[in-house]
């Protein structure tokens, strides 16, 4: 569910207890539903959830009023939640991607995203979650990617700022992501590989 | 090393669903009521009673906290022992809201709690102190295992303002955390003239657009109280320089002007085009003089490096 980040903006009379509850009402499932998809585990997710909503709070105390003005509250709840996962699970913060020196194929353009979104193929076919369970059996490298970009909708910007990696490496490695994918589904691979 | 995995509850549900786990949130971070104690129990003074549920424990807190600048700080240092995290989280916001009557040593003690909560808690309870805040175990906290409590300590020393220390701050600007780096930048703001403006400079180039946005803003607000100066005050190209600066410009002045005036007053020289000369070299000199006074109110501004 993509939300609206306009709705989310902090007006002078609103208050940050205010804020913070309208933020956390509207973004508790979506996060749910991401932590899961990189959990695996609806248990995990819901203390991630928990403990990544309670960070974003004492941020927001620590902001002046401007920058929670200015703020981009989807992705920087992301960009929390992937941090909370990751010393949760004990993982790297930083995704460990390939580089763009060892790319194995072109890089995803922006507009690409529309013409290659597995989404799209299963909704149209009406297996998207066969997708996801397809998306999920994944290495976990590409799982993550995928999930953050495809199934989250967030930029490459975004995503590359979440995993600390240049745009450019996570464009090559989203489409080995995609291929790996399109293999598994049974899909002709593009560029006739 | 901290443990910060919450304990569960005896009872307490494995999966909930998602307007539970709001409510939790909103309850951990103290901007829910805990259960509702039975007014009878509030009017007889009960709220001592040590409750076995850790729900009842955290209303206790908070019904203690609503009583404002009257609550009892021993029943609230005392919460800051409480086996369950969320409240001792509690019991440390609680007293960092009691004013001058906020007790500093048990907040210091919190700052090893195992929980990161708790840590952080203490740690933005004691930046609330002003000039009671101790400075030392905020540095020290600046290297604690959990991100949010790094950051907590951070944004802690920036509301010390004129007391904050810069260096520990600088560094805190390479921390290997985003949130961390961008409350460093954030807390650096706070410190007016003394703001270290290469390092924000540098973290103009951070990786996270977050930093970025944070040192930048912090740089503006800097130009910013130098441009928003009352007229008297704002630095003139022609004002004397203060210290190291002033002497410079005194030394080109005592040095350079009586060379110019030996030069420009041997009005005998019968040579038109010599005079001229001399001339040029006066005016040349005076602009030394000029460039010079820039160069060192400038430095003294912090413009230049």
């Amino acid at each position: 569910m993509q939300q609206d980040d306009s709705s989310s903006a902090v007006d002078a009379a609103f208050s940050l207890a205010q804020y913070y509850e309208h933020l956390v009402l509207l973004y508790v499932r979506p996060l749910t539903i991401f932590a899961t998809r990189l959990t695996g585990q609806v248990e995990d997710a819901e203390d991630i959830v928990q403990e990544a909503l309670i960070r974003a709070y004492y941020a927001l105390e620590r902001y002046p009023a401007e920058r929670i003005q200015t703020l981009h509250v989807r992705p920087w709840l992301y960009k929390i939640a992937w941090n909370t996962y990751c010393t949760y699970t004990g993982r790297a913060k930083t995704l460990a991607l390939v580089s763009l020196d060892g790319s194995d194929g072109a890089p995803l353009e922006p507009e690409e995203r529309e013409a290659e979104q597995p989404e799209q193929i299963l909704e149209a076919r009406e297996r998207r979650q066969e997708v996801e369970a397809l998306v999920a059996s994944l290495p976990p490298r590409y799982r993550e990617l995928i999930t953050l970009y495809y199934l989250e909708e967030l930029s490459q910007q975004e995503v590359a700022e979440i995993l600390n990696q240049p745009v450019g490496t996570v464009r090559v490695a989203l489409h080995r992501g995609i291929r790996l994918l399109r293999k598994t589904l049974g899909l002709p691979l593009k560029g006739g590989n | 090393m901290h443990d910060d995995t919450p304990q569960p509850e005896p009872g307490q549900s494995i999966s909930t669903a998602p307007d539970l786990l709001a409510r939790t949130v909103l309850m951990r971070v103290g901007l829910r009521n805990a259960s509702p104690l039975p007014l009878e129990q509030e009017a007889q003074g009960r709220l001592a009673l040590p409750y076995s549920e850790w729900s009842m424990r955290l209303a206790v807190v908070q019904a203690l906290g609503a009583e404002g600048q009257h609550a009892p700080l021993e029943r609230l240092v005392a919460a800051l022992h409480d086996e369950h995290q969320t409240v001792r989280a509690a019991a440390a916001r609680t007293l960092g809201k009691q004013g001058s009557r906020t007790p500093v040593e048990p907040l210091v003690a919190a700052l090893q709690d195992a929980a990161w909560q708790v840590r952080t808690e203490a740690a933005l309870a004691l930046g609330k102190q002003g000039n009671r805040t101790p400075v030392e175990p905020l540095v020290a906290l600046l290297g604690d295992a959990d991100d949010d409590v790094r950051a907590a300590a951070a944004w802690g020393l920036g509301e010390l303002r004129e007391r904050a220390p810069i260096e520990p701050l600088v560094m805190a600007l390479q921390d290997v955390a985003w949130s961390v780096r961008e409350a460093a930048a954030l807390a650096l703001r706070q410190l007016g003239e003394r703001l270290p403006v290469a390092a924000l400079a540098a973290a103009l180039q951070d990786p996270d657009g977050s930093v970025r946005q944070a040192a930048g803003a912090a740089l503006q607000t800097r130009f910013a109280v130098q441009r928003g100066r009352p007229p008297s005050a704002q630095p003139s190209l022609l004002a004397p320089a203060s210290g190291w600066s002033a002497a410079l410009a005194i030394i080109s002045v005592l040095v350079l002007l009586p060379i110019s005036l030996v030069l420009l007053l041997d009005v005998e020289e019968p040579d038109y085009s010599v005079l001229v000369g001399r001339l040029i070299a006066l005016g040349i000199t005076c602009g030394t003089i000029l460039a010079i006074n820039m160069v060192a109110n400038r430095h003294r501004e912090g413009d230049v490096p």
